[in-house]
């Protein structure tokens, strides 16, 4: 699944380690995030969210990721 | 001294009296084989590195989270999955290269033989579609 956790952990100036002690995941987990090889869950994307101020919906692009799930249920 | 994480700590003592009884035992006899010094050293070592670990609080929490860490309970999980599937798998083929031979061997004595592995191997893939089966029933009322 898509998301921005690398753009806002970027502009946090946070490191992979730092964000994953301060959401009490390893650092590879966020590194699986990062590459999209692993989805978070609902309350590891709500601890990020909180982290960089942002919505659920925006750190995972959930609209943008909908609709790719839609399209390729429409191509089935 | 507070123990942090009980359970690396169990385990760590563990492995000390099994190092430390391994030890005492090659004392005793007299009998030091290169396998039971390696495996010696390496229950001392483990044991000890478990251990501290347990006693250091930093440490502690890291482990804590390393087995809390969702992505690897969900590796642990696919793991045990995946070798499940492949176990039964190689059961089912051999009952059937078994079978096979049981039936189609020249020799009588293999026969008895194949029969032989044929009935456990055929025991064991049996066990484990009840298993299976089972699991599947108490998840289905579980989740």
């Amino acid at each position: 699944m898509k998301t921005r956790v690398k753009e806002l952990r970027i502009k946090a100036q946070l490191t992979q380690q730092q964000l994953a002690d301060l959401v009490h995941v390893s650092s590879r987990t966020i590194i699986s995030i990062e590459k999209e090889q692993y989805s978070p869950s609902l309350m590891l994307a709500y601890r990020m969210a909180e982290v960089f101020g942002v919505s659920v919906e925006e750190l995972c692009c959930l609209k943008e990721n909908k609709e790719l799930e839609d399209r390729q249920y429409e191509d089935l | 001294m507070k123990i942090y994480n009980k359970k690396n700590f169990a385990s760590g003592l563990f492995s000390i009296t099994l190092g430390l009884a391994l030890l005492i035992a090659m004392l005793v006899t007299g009998n030091w084989r290169p396998k039971s010094v390696v495996l010696c050293v390496l229950c001392l070592l483990f044991g000890a590195e478990s251990v501290t670990r347990a006693l250091s609080r930093d440490k502690a929490i890291q482990d804590l989270i390393d087995q809390r860490d969702e992505r690897n309970i969900l590796v642990a999980l696919r793991t045990k999955s995946t070798c499940f599937t492949v176990l039964k798998a190689a059961l089912f083929v051999l009952c059937t290269a078994c079978a096979l031979g049981a039936a189609f061997h020249p020799v009588e004595e293999a026969k008895l033989i194949l029969a032989g592995v044929l009935i456990v191997t055929g025991l064991l893939w049996f066990f484990s579609l009840v298993l299976e089966l089972a699991c599947s029933i108490h998840y289905e009322n579980k989740l």
